[in-house]
This record gives C-alpha cells, sequence and structure tokens, in this order.
C-alpha cells in the first residue's frame, strides 16, 4: 500500500478554535463536532476495478464483432467485407468456376493435383497448370480424361509421367460437375480457356459409352480435335 | 490540488481518447470518401444533385422535414432465393429434378419462368440446388434476397451506406418516423403534380396523414368566373375558385424529394436482382 497522506499539522490538532475562545463560548451550547474530517486514500474498490474491467472487455468484444474489422465499406447487417464480398453478382462464368471449385475440393482431384494444381511427383500426377491436354480449345481429349480415367504413359509439358493410374468419374460426378470442375481447371492458376459445356460432357458420355476400362493416350489421340 | 498532475492527465486521456473514437478515426476511416464506380453500369455514384435540388435540401432543412421523415433504411440480414430463369427444352427432365428437390408444382414453374422457387435458403443450399437444376438450356441461379421491415414496407431495396450521403450537407438523416422514410422517394416514381398536391394539402391525397399544410410555399390567385387554372397550377379541385401555382421554394423541395435515391447496386450494399424476362431481339429491318 502506498503512504498516508502527509497531513496538514495544523488539521491533526482536532480541537475548534483556541482554547480561549473555548472557554468564553463555555455558556453557548457547543456542539461537540470532533475531528475536523480529512481526505485519506482509501485503495478502489476490487468490485469497481473488475466491472470496470468487465466493461472493457464487452466493448472490445463488441467492436471485434460488430465493428466490420474497422473496414469503412461494412455496414450492418454484414460484418466483414469478406462476407460481403462473397453476395457479389457474379458472372455466369464465374458462378461455373466457384462450383467447380466445390466439386474440386470435394475431395475429388485435389487429392492428387493437389490445391495448387500443380500436381504431386509422388503420387505421379501431372500438373493441370499450363498443361497442354487441359488448355487444348477443344475439351473433347480432357472430358474423356475425366470419364473414364487414364493409364500412363503420358507426356505432360515435356516430362513423361509413366505409371500414370488416374479413376474415372462417370459413374461419381453428374455431366454439370465435370463441365463446372473442367471450366475451373482451365480457368485457375494463370490458366484460360474456353468454359466446358454440360452438353458436351453429355455427348461424349454418350459416345464412350462402351469404352470399358481407363483411357490411354493412343485412344485419346484418335479423337480429333475441332479447330 | 496535491495530485494536478494525475488529474490533468487523467482529463486529458480521456478526452483524447473520445475525440480519436468519436471524431479521428472515423474522419480517417470515411472522411476521404470519393465517388464510386458501379461494377454493373460503369456509372458513377452518387453524382452532385442538380442546381435546382441542391436548393431543394435548403428548403428541406429550413421546413424541419427532417423532424418527422428519415432518410435511411435498415436491414436486417440477408437471404438466398431460388430463381428459375429459363425452363430450357427439357421439360420433362428439369421436372422430375424439380420433383427431386421437393419444389411443390414443377409444371406449374416451368411455365411461369423465369419465377421463384424457393425462398429463405442460405446461399449454399441455393447455389447447390441452382446447380443441379441448370443442365442444357435450362438455367436456375440463387439471388440475394435481402431482409428488414424497412425493405418490407417498400422503403428501399438496401439498407443504405454512407456512399449515398456523400453530396449531402448537412447529412439530414432524420431519427423520428412520423411520416415516411424518404430515401428513396425518388425512386418510386410518384407523379409530381401529386408530390406538389401533398405539400399543399396533405390529407387530401393521403386521409389519415399527420404532415401540416405547406400552403405558404405556394402562390394562391382567386380566378374570375369561369376562368381555368393556368399551366403548371394545382389542378382545380384543389381549392375550388383558386389557383394554387408553386413558388420556386416549392419547385426546388419537389427536385430535391425526386432526386432522392439509394438503390444503386453498390459493391458494400448488394441488391437484389432478379432475372428477368429475356426479350426476344427485333426483327431485323427489311432491306
Amino acid at each position: 500500500m502506498k503512504k498516508p497522506h502527509k497531513q496538514n499539522p495544523s488539521q491533526q490538532s482536532a480541537p475548534i478554535g483556541k482554547p480561549a475562545e473555548q472557554a468564553k463560548a463555555s455558556s453557548v451550547a457547543v456542539k461537540e463536532v470532533g475531528d475536523e474530517p480529512v481526505v485519506s486514500r482509501n485503495s478502489v474498490p476490487v468490485l469497481l476495478v473488475a466491472l470496470l474491467g468487465a466493461l472493457v472487455y464487452w466493448g472490445n468484444m463488441h467492436i471485434v464483432e460488430h465493428g466490420g474489422q474497422l473496414d469503412a465499406r461494412v455496414h450492418g447487417p454484414y460484418l466483414n467485407w469478406t462476407q460481403i464480398e462473397g453476395l457479389q453478382p457474379k458472372s455466369e462464368e464465374q458462378e461455373l468456376i466457384a462450383r467447380g471449385f466445390r466439386v474440386y475440393n470435394k475431395p475429388t482431384c485435389v487429392a492428387c493435383h493437389q490445391n495448387d494444381g500443380n500436381g504431386s511427383v509422388a503420387q505421379n500426377a501431372p500438373p493441370l497448370v499450363r498443361s497442354e491436354w487441359v488448355l487444348e480449345k477443344d475439351p473433347s481429349r480432357i472430358i474423356r480424361i475425366v470419364l473414364h480415367g487414364l493409364s500412363g504413359p503420358i507426356n505432360v509439358l515435356g516430362k513423361e509421367y509413366g505409371a500414370v493410374a488416374m479413376l474415372g468419374w462417370k459413374d461419381t460426378l453428374t455431366d454439370q460437375e465435370i463441365a463446372d470442375v473442367l471450366t475451373y481447371i482451365r480457368n485457375t492458376w494463370g490458366n484460360k480457356a474456353p468454359p466446358v459445356k454440360a452438353e458436351q460432357v453429355k455427348r461424349i458420355r454418350d459416345e464412350t459409352k462402351d469404352h470399358s476400362g481407363y483411357m490411354t493416350v493412343p485412344d485419346l489421340e484418335k479423337v480429333v480435335l475441332q479447330k | 490540488m496535491n495530485n494536478g498532475a494525475v488529474l490533468f492527465f487523467g482529463i486529458l486521456l480521456t478526452l483524447a481518447s473520445s475525440f480519436w473514437g468519436l471524431l479521428l478515426a472515423p474522419q480517417l476511416q470515411i472522411g476521404r470518401a470519393q465517388p464510386a464506380v458501379l461494377e454493373a453500369t460503369g456509372e458513377i455514384y452518387p453524382s452532385p444533385r442538380a442546381g435546382l435540388a441542391q436548393q431543394g435540401a435548403e428548403i428541406y432543412r429550413a421546413q424541419g422535414c427532417a423532424e418527422c421523415h428519415t432518410r435511411q433504411v435498415r436491414q436486417t440480414g440477408v437471404t438466398f432465393e431460388l430463381w428459375l430463369g429459363d425452363a430450357g427444352t427439357n421439360k420433362t427432365e428439369l421436372a422430375a429434378t424439380m420433383a427431386g428437390l421437393k419444389i411443390p408444382d414443377p409444371e406449374k414453374f416451368i411455365t411461369q419462368a423465369p419465377v421463384k422457387l424457393l425462398g429463405s435458403l442460405t446461399m449454399t443450399e441455393a447455389s447447390s440446388m441452382a446447380a443441379q437444376l441448370t443442365n442444357g438450356e435450362a438455367k436456375a441461379q440463387a439471388v440475394l434476397a435481402t431482409l428488414g421491415p424497412d425493405i418490407a414496407r417498400g422503403w428501399g431495396k438496401r439498407a443504405t451506406v454512407t456512399q449515398d450521403y456523400l453530396y449531402d450537407y448537412p447529412v439530414q438523416l432524420g431519427s423520428l418516423r412520423v411520416g415516411p422514410d424518404l430515401a428513396n422517394y425518388g425512386a418510386r416514381a410518384v407523379p409530381a403534380a401529386l408530390v406538389l398536391q401533398h405539400l399543399y394539402a396533405p390529407q387530401s391525397t393521403m386521409p389519415k396523414s399527420m404532415m401540416p399544410p405547406y400552403r405558404y410555399l405556394f402562390n394562391k390567385r382567386k380566378l374570375i368566373e369561369g376562368e381555368k387554372p393556368g399551366l403548371g397550377a394545382l389542378p382545380a379541385n384543389a381549392e375550388p375558385g383558386y389557383e394554387i401555382t408553386p413558388r420556386p421554394e416549392a419547385e426546388a423541395l419537389l427536385a430535391y424529394l425526386m432526386s432522392l435515391k439509394a438503390d444503386a447496386p453498390l459493391a458494400e450494399a448488394p441488391v437484389p436482382a432478379p432475372p428477368v424476362k429475356a426479350t426476344p431481339p427485333a426483327p431485323a429491318p427489311a432491306p
């Protein structure tokens, strides 16, 4: 604790007035007032400190939750910019890509081709980024790969991938999902190629319904691509 | 004054923190706000009010309109709706998918496209349903819908935000709603003649209105026998036997009221945009 307040010596001597005056006024009824009130230094009540602390905590949490991270663009009822960004109207292609992202991470493709689309050497998965198979203007070959899977070897970006074994997704994914995911991989990570339509997938699914097993590179090379 | 320094710094700290929180921080946040370019149309929003409307803002202020009318739309949240934009050609397959998603009366909806199929969905629900329905030529989409009592009353499509008041000085938000909110009054397409009539005699257009009449914003002239009110005057039944013409103040107030629009699709306040029926392309003119 702190030292007691240093008091004025005159305040310490309690009786009011001088002894002579006291004697003179003895006939008058003077009420005994005792010591002069003194300002002392009491410590602040712990409860008040706790209450103030709780108030500061509540205020801070309120700002954290409803302050929109102090972003001037965020107004109620929205809580943060990420939430508002998700609500922005999307063009049809953006919508396809957003849906494709969900299919890619179902998890389906992401397991081998990875989040960044660079594939995985350990799993013998070729990259999708800048891959000539992915970016072909006519998607007939890539649709076949996704529908039926692929058995290696395959040459991607000048590198030979020998024992590639990709599963076919024709029984797991719908035409629309395959179109979405292909549009996604053809338009992400710097890739740029026309979107894939569900009708294209449906047509190729019908054309190749007698195909059994995986696709191979010779199978794919037989497909005539439209310019 | 043994604790002068403590007292001084305590008061300074208290005032400085409130100065920081109430003045400086908002100034740093929005003090240099600039008009935004709308993503959808490329327009700049907001644009400064035209001169007459700017004068009207002063009339609005002088007449104390903001005492009874607010200019702020509140929003409590957002939800998503599933809309069918185009039914496409394969209607049987679409109807089957819709039945699978537990949408009642698929056949009826298909004939009505574009139509709202379901409401009160989350974004994930609505977009996954839309993805399932979108196949071939059929097009479904998840559409944002804003929620709130003000929006339900038709006072606006979205919450009003800072950007809407960028050219207002002072900002006349208002705090009491004796009358309706006016944030989107100009967007409600009320005919100009009706607005003037309402200013002259509020109860003549809104029987239960509590608005006081603003007759002193109009000139009144007694008509001679058989004379008709001139051009620009209120209709003859406004006050039979008299010609009531708006003064410049009333004209300015009208221009200001018509300029009140807070419905631009800003990035920070998304506006619901349900699909509209595609208009068939105009036939090519004969050569």
